[in-house]
């Protein structure tokens, strides 16, 4: 456990990084609007257009937070290498943003996220679990490093499609990992963990239903990205897989059923359909991916707002799970 | 009913990450142990191999149940609506 002191510096860059993530939201998206960079909210009866990339200002926020955890006497190679890890996926973000990426070439770069942690070996190759305690993996852990950014940081991408869902329930996901975190003794892990968090809160009361603003591809790479090194720098590799449950369940299920990475614009038949009351309804397309999204609408319609509740409750359930891996690797 | 049955999909896969882990682990230790041979890297990459095949399999699982759930849904819902 942190003693109080430790804690309360850890705990001031979540409030460094919740204050200026919300201050710069409001002139970010007006700025993005005037020069046309807006999103269309397709759940939307009327489909109102939408400040798309304002994840830039969870990355400031992040970057505030993280100054000031450096300045409260922070692990310099955890926190450069978290930063580098978030600023690469949140630049791939931003091109794919501007300049839409194929489905094969997006997660080819987000690995590049993943190089600020081996080049500062910020990473323990010896992963620990349950009744089995550390595992040797010195040779191929790198490897799995490369293949871990990547995978959170898609996973991430492909849950973030309705307002809210990605920042609501990534909310929840970094507020256990601080929490484990700082049942573990992690000072900086905490501070990492707490800065996502702060960011996040703020973000999601712009992006919660009816969103007035998007993060776009630059919030949610970074977002994934961010999550992915938590868990290698935190070791909580486990317990990590466990809280993004429903992220995973969502990406593999699309992934299986549509048999390819692919980008949402390209699936023609598609998993959800607008009514005219405007709730959303799981189509019966054979050939569409069953998605989260269509698993919640699969016996009958809902609002937005409703299916990410759903989720948000799903996301709690698998965090307290994950607080179960934690206590079980402590336990044993 | 529905948060029930997705909770319980949620919980299912949880709880199987979680437990499987250890059940993959220390097959892949017991069908590999590093005694057997002094290449290390062979071990590793045999080990990781195999717990990404147990994996698959793993995740190939819980996508068929949750495709029973969903296509019994839509099902007894088109159903009940005629």
């Amino acid at each position: 456990m942190l003693d109080i002191v430790a804690f309360g510096a850890v705990l001031s860059t979540s409030v460094v990084a919740f204050a200026v993530t919300y201050l710069t939201i409001p002139p970010l998206a007006s700025w993005l609007g005037h020069r046309g960079i807006v999103g269309i909210d397709v759940h939307k009866p009327n489909g109102p257009k939408i400040p798309q990339m304002c994840g830039l200002s969870i990355i400031a926020g992040l970057t505030a937070g993280l100054i000031s955890l450096e300045l409260a006497g922070g692990s310099s190679p955890d926190i450069v290498a978290f930063l580098g890890s978030v600023m690469i996926a949140g630049t791939i973000g931003v091109i794919d943003d501007v300049r839409p990426l194929s489905s094969k070439l997006k997660p080819a770069l987000t690995v590049l996220a993943a190089v600020p942690i081996l080049l500062l070996g910020t990473y323990d190759p010896h992963p620990i679990f349950p009744f089995v305690g550390a595992f040797r993996l010195t040779i191929l852990y790198p490897m799995l490093v490369l293949a871990a950014i990547p995978v959170t940081a898609n996973a991430v991408n492909m849950l973030d499609v309705f307002n809210g869902s990605m920042s609501g329930t990534l909310t929840i996901v970094s507020f256990t990992l601080a929490l484990v975190f700082a049942l573990s003794g992690k000072a900086t892990a905490m501070g990492l963990a707490l800065t996502l968090f702060g960011s996040l809160l703020a973000f999601y009361l712009f992006n919660r239903y009816p969103a007035r603003v998007f993060g776009g591809d630059t919030g949610s790479l970074a977002c994934g990205a961010a999550v992915g090194a938590l868990a290698i720098i935190g070791r909580v590799e486990l317990v990590a897989v466990v809280a993004l449950v429903p992220y995973i369940m969502n990406a593999f299920y699309g992934l299986a059923s549509v048999g390819r990475l692919y980008e949402r614009r390209e699936i023609k038949p598609r998993p959800v359909k607008l009514r005219s009351d405007g709730l959303l309804e799981a189509t019966t397309e054979r050939k569409a991916p069953v998605t989260l999204t269509r698993l919640v609408l699969a016996e009958g319609p809902m609002s937005e707002r409703q299916i990410v509740s759903v989720m948000q409750v799903l996301t709690a359930l698998s965090c307290a799970l994950a607080i179960f891996a934690f206590l079980l690797v402590e336990v044993w | 009913m529905r948060i029930l049955a997705l909770s319980a999909l949620a919980l299912f896969v949880s709880l199987s990450v979680i437990f499987g882990v250890a059940v993959v682990v220390r097959a892949t230790v017991l069908i590999l142990p590093y005694s057997m041979t002094e290449f290390r890297i062979v071990v590793e990459v045999l080990r990781v191999v195999l717990a990404l095949v147990l994996a698959y399999f793993w995740l190939r699982g819980a996508k068929a149940i949750a495709d029973w759930y969903f296509w019994r849904s839509v099902m007894l819902r088109d159903r009940d609506e005629t």
